[in-house]
């Protein structure tokens, strides 16, 4: 379980540098082939807005793991201990209900983007509404993770 | 349906659940309670709003702020800004807000200047006799009038749901931000005069030219924004592109304050903050498009109408309302849900969208530092290790003056729009 966990966290967190750096490398081309070579690289905008929105799923999943997620904590701070601790289920249970949608909503908008594709690169749009499907199911698992290392069991990161 | 939305995020929200997924289950039920419409528009908005050029500034300029903030930049902005007007009572709370005026205008994040400024300057200013509490305070209001001064993510954001020019919304946020910082300052030198603070010491001419020289290279990152998109010559999402290289040389050669093994762990928290806002905004985007279709907006037209109220009327309400938001909910889902939703008011009243963007900013930054829940009072409060309680009471006249400031934006729309006519925005 924990070398599994390890790849799973240390691998998604990777995937999100790499993303990040794609975008502004790709940006950056974009805005010196302008400039110093004269002639627009057509594809950049397109590279970008697709890994961007891998970058924005991938990382709200990595999000979801670290509690990055704001959310207001005053009144469950009020509750007395065993009521606390009842209520601060129902957060992972959201967030497992919305993130399973996403996935199964995501991957019906996937199979209908087969046949659309990208106006400059002709790239399919499904790799991009993948994204969601994908981004979606590493939210539930870590909803789910959090809902099994319940706090108390927890041990430190 | 929209009932059951507002019924289901308010019940999740005070659970504890993160505002994303308390809006994304509510818009969940409501589509589920109608029973009208095709489940699959929530992922068809959540794809539209997140596919955007103009939003690829948000994960660049996060970027940018990061590897900037790693180096002493707060510390030499703030000597700056002290060999300006350290040499006036008060003048030491005044460079605060002058060191946060320039600051923003380097980070995207309202919450990154807080931490910045606030560790820079809270220790000194308790030293030189100020109440920690009152420290915290002129640090908190210093940080809710930064979030006008570009770059902004709220403002990426608001352009790319109101579909104005980003450029312009930056550009337009100088001089409020000037207006609410002058706000502030007059209240700093009315309390400085009334408990006696003494004037700092006048800094040699040496000295202040040593201070201007170390602020040239954090100086240079505005410059090259601005000037990049005043003169035409990039979009501000390449702008931000620009930013990032400048950032990363300055901080990894000329500073050589980042190692390259600090790189994976500075990208790694851009890309979280990146997807927490832009996840957030998506998510949002599926409430806003079910007020839409459950004609919202024109209920508040005919009621705005009914009781014949005008423009000016219409942003005091607005303001109040992002105020009390923002506190609430951090602002952005706010401005995402609310903001479509009430631009067709917006344009039968014949307010300028970029005016009308400007009072939403300002109030949503006010909201952040609204005692006694804004989120932004709560970590400036941390860094001091005072209490919320005895902050509020201190925060009170000092949000009473950025109130003050909005209100003195709402009544001279001048004061917003004169710099982005002028630069033909």
């Amino acid at each position: 379980m924990t070398p599994l966990r390890k790849i799973l966290d240390s691998g998604l967190e990777w995937i999100c540098i790499a993303l990040l750096a794609v975008i502004t490398v790709d940006l950056f081309l974009g805005v010196c082939s302008r400039y110093v070579l004269r002639s627009t690289f057509v594809w950049y905008d397109e590279v970008a807005r697709a890994f961007f929105m891998w970058l924005v799923f991938l990382g709200a999943a990595v999000a979801v793991r670290k509690g990055a997620h704001f959310s207001l904590h005053l009144l469950v701070d009020m509750m007395p201990p065993r009521l606390k601790s009842a209520v601060l289920l129902v957060a992972p249970l959201t967030i497992v209900v919305f993130s399973v949608t996403l996935v199964s909503l995501g991957w019906d908008l996937m199979l209908h983007g087969a046949s659309q594709s990208t106006a400059v690169m002709g790239m399919p749009m499904s790799w991009v509404y993948a994204s969601m499907p994908v981004g979606g199911s590493f939210m539930a698992i870590y909803a789910v993770l959090l809902l099994i290392e319940r706090p108390g069991e927890e041990t430190a990161v | 349906m929209i009932g059951v939305v507002i019924l289901v995020f308010v019940v999740l929200l005070l659970l504890g659940v993160p505002v994303a997924f308390s809006i994304g289950a509510a818009g969940l039920a409501g589509l589920l309670w109608s029973g009208s419409f095709p489940l699959i528009v929530i992922v068809q908005q959540i794809h539209q709003s997140v596919d955007s050029f103009v939003l690829l500034a948000i994960p660049l300029f996060i970027f940018a702020g990061m590897l900037m903030e790693t180096g002493g930049i707060a510390v030499r902005l703030v000597r700056l800004a002290q060999a300006l007007i350290g040499w006036i009572r008060g003048g030491l709370a005044m460079a605060v807000v002058i060191a946060e005026y320039i600051f923003s205008g380097i980070s995207g994040s309202t919450i990154a200047d807080v931490s910045a400024i606030g560790g820079t300057m809270i220790p000194p200013m308790v030293r030189a006799g100020y109440r920690p509490a009152q420290a915290v305070s002129i640090v908190a209001a210093a940080s809710a009038m930064g979030i006008l001064v570009p770059p902004c993510i709220l403002m990426i954001v608001l352009g790319a749901i109101a579909n104005v020019s980003v450029a312009a919304l930056f550009v337009a946020g100088f001089i409020p931000a000037v207006v609410l910082a002058l706000a502030i300052m007059g209240y700093i030198y009315y309390d400085a005069r009334r408990e006696n603070i003494a004037p700092p010491q006048r800094m040699a001419a040496a000295d202040i030219g040593e201070a201007f020289k170390r602020a040239i290279i954090p100086l240079g990152l505005p410059a090259i924004i601005f000037g990049g998109i005043l003169g035409g010559v990039v979009t501000p999402t390449e702008a931000a592109a620009l930013a990032v290289v400048y950032a990363f040389i300055v901080g990894v050669f000329v500073y050589g304050e980042i190692k390259w093994k600090d790189l994976p762990g500075i990208m790694a928290r851009s890309a979280v903050v990146t997807a927490t806002v832009c996840f957030l905004l998506a998510v949002a985007a599926v409430i806003a498009w079910m007020l839409a279709v459950a004609q919202v907006p024109q209920a508040i037209l005919a009621a705005m109408q009914a009781a014949s109220a005008g423009p000016i009327s219409f942003l005091i309400l607005s303001a109040l309302l992002f105020i009390f938001l923002g506190a609430i909910l951090e602002g952005l889902p706010a401005v995402v849900i609310l903001v479509p939703t009430f631009l067709p008011v917006v344009k039968q009243m014949n307010i300028d969208l970029i005016h009308y963007s400007i009072v939403v900013t300002a109030a949503t930054g006010i909201g952040l530092f609204l005692p006694p829940i804004g989120v932004g009072l709560f970590i400036a409060s941390a860094i001091a290790g005072v209490t919320i309680d005895k902050v509020s009471r201190e925060m009170m006249p000092y949000v009473l003056m950025l109130m003050i400031g909005v209100l003195v934006v709402i009544m001279f729309p001048w004061i917003t729009l004169v710099l982005p006519r002028l630069f033909g925005l």
